[in-house]
């Protein structure tokens, strides 16, 4: 079932439109990457959902509640982290959790539990500065903990790591796929490794649609190519395969060829006849870069 | 309520930890003390300037008295107002611009409360100070003189209290357009202007908000009406604060 979806979203900015008819479905317990370039309508689209902003056309439902905006009570499933979360400065990171608590209607003591907890799981729980003075790490594991606060059933992250330093991310990555155990997340980025490392389901934004939408595994395996890469152990056995098989390309030491142009049991018969030692023989896997290219046509 | 309550104290944090209570505090007890301070000082400073042979001649012709105290109390607190309305403009706009409000929003917080809350905010630190400023200088004019024989002292007090309140309506109401606190200021700053020069018209006056501060006149014994004016500015505190709220619904955050 989808927990999230999008049908048909319009929206422009005086005269330049944003949304050209997007459509989007969220499966339950995913960690879904939303992806695209700077500019193409990834934020615009989160705050739509969120009621933040009033779309043109199309229809969103939240959980089979439909999103309205203004006074948006599907928020009450939602949490949220804005791409540069801004909180109170003069308050400290639990005093600034206990008020989202108090304004989102959460028992006194459920509120004292859950921050706790929280705040131990993304790494905040010593922290007793008030909040002026946090590095963009600690302000966005902050912005998880609040967004995490009411056990939300949808996750909404903008762009959760693109500010920061290698560590900083790998942390927020982690954050995240822990708490895809209770929510579902939806993530927007244009960090393609981040999405390999933790997505279960990818929609590509270009020029105002999804060009591409589905599990990332399924995604991987319709794009599989043809090709395959054999990386020979030594220059010999470069030599042999090369000498026996003309139809290989060579580059750098390592052959690549296409199973329209050759059987690859045929090759594998002839490595294991004359036992010549390979670190690598492999069907080509399509990168997400590559995929990505492809389809916002580069 | 309880999403009022919780955001009523953190406006109230704010003000305490950025030093506003601070100094909004200093301020009204530095005019409390100073009306009567000047009230006893100021005959006592011209019989300096008069010893010294200056030229000057200066008769004194009556004794100074609780009347004179509260009259400087009159016009001392307006300057304690214009204190307020320039370190109270940024309570909407800060939060627009650092986009704090956007996630309590998002969070179920519901915008009309936003509005009571920091509506409720300014009330209770304008009447805070206000009364706390009052408070000084009464006790300090009832030291020096009898302020048993000032009439209409209550009703006086009063109407500037709810002068204040209008201009608490007017920031709220400027701050649901305007995202900067030096703009809220500013349309405050021309309201004011703009009934001031309508006061100039004969007869009209007497009729408009502005007409209001005149209340100190009261102690003097004078017979003013300020049943007009006084509708006039819970009308308009009214009509601004529910205008605000449909507004500030729609507005984008």
């Amino acid at each position: 079932m989808s927990l999230l979806e999008i049908r048909g979203l319009e929206k422009s900015f005086s005269d330049k439109q944003v949304l050209r008819g997007l459509d989007l479905n969220v499966p339950e317990k995913s960690i879904f990457g939303f992806i695209g370039k700077n500019g193409t309508g990834k934020t615009t689209t989160m705050k739509i959902i969120l009621g933040l902003l009033k779309p043109d056309s199309g229809e969103i439902t939240v959980a089979g509640e439909r999103v309205s905006y203004g006074q948006t009570a599907t928020n009450r499933l939602i949490g949220y982290l804005p791409d540069v979360p801004e909180f109170y400065p003069f308050m400290t990171c639990k005093e600034y959790l206990y008020f989202c608590g108090e304004i989102s209607g959460m028992d006194k003591q459920e509120i004292k539990s859950r921050s706790a907890e929280l705040l131990e799981a993304v790494g905040l729980k010593d922290e007793k500065h008030r909040i002026k003075g946090f590095s963009r790490g600690m302000r966005q594991r902050l912005g998880i903990a609040q967004a995490l606060l009411g056990r939300p059933k949808l996750l909404i992250c903008d762009e959760p790591t693109s500010a920061l330093d290698p560590v900083g991310r790998r942390e927020i990555l982690d954050i995240l796929v822990r708490a895809s155990q209770e929510t579902t997340v939806l993530f927007s980025t244009h960090i393609l490794s981040d999405v390999e490392r933790i997505c279960t389901d990818v929609a590509f934004l270009n020029e105002g649609r999804v060009s591409l939408c589905g599990r990332l595994s399924d995604i991987r395996r319709s794009y599989r190519s043809d090709s395959y890469i054999i990386e020979p152990e030594n220059s010999e056995g470069l030599a042999a395969l090369q000498k026996a098989f003309p139809q290989l390309r060579e580059k750098n030491g390592t052959l690549t060829f296409r199973d329209s142009e050759l059987s690859p049991f045929e090759l594998m018969a002839f490595i294991s006849g004359h036992k010549l030692p390979v670190i690598k023989f492999e069907r080509e896997e399509p990168t997400l870069e590559s995929l990505f290219m492809e389809v916002i046509g580069k | 309520m309880r999403q009022l309550r919780a955001f009523v104290k953190k406006e109230f944090t704010d003000q305490l930890r950025s030093g506003k209570l601070f100094i909004l505090g200093a301020v009204f007890l530095l005019f409390g003390i100073m009306s009567p301070a000047t009230a006893k000082l100021t005959p006592k400073l011209l019989e300096l300037v008069a010893e010294q042979d200056s030229g000057f001649k200066i008769d004194v012709v009556r004794e100074v008295t609780a009347v004179d105290s509260f009259d400087q109390f009159f016009k001392n607190i307006s300057t304690a107002l214009i204190v307020f309305v320039i370190l109270q403009a940024g309570i909407f706009t800060k939060e627009y611009s650092s986009g704090t409000l956007l996630l309590s929003l998002t969070r179920g917080m519901v915008r009309r409360r936003v509005i009571a809350a920091k509506t409720l905010t300014l009330v209770l630190l304008w009447t805070a100070g206000y009364f706390f400023c009052f408070g000084v200088a009464y006790g300090y004019t009832a030291f020096y003189w009898d302020v048993s024989a000032v009439p209409d002292l209550f009703e006086a007090v009063m109407l500037w209290w709810i002068y204040g309140l209008w201009y608490i309506s007017l920031i709220v109401f400027f701050s649901v357009f305007i995202s900067t606190a030096v703009g809220v200021i500013f349309c405050v700053g021309a309201v004011y202007l703009f009934y001031s020069l309508l006061g100039m018209i004969p007869r009209v006056g007497k009729y408009l908000p502005t007409y209001l501060p005149n209340a100190g006149s009261l102690t003097h014994g004078e017979s003013l009406s300020f049943t007009v004016p006084l509708a006039a500015a819970l009308s308009l505190i009214v009509l601004l604060l529910a205008a605000s709220i449909p507004i500030f619904n729609r507005k984008q955050v």
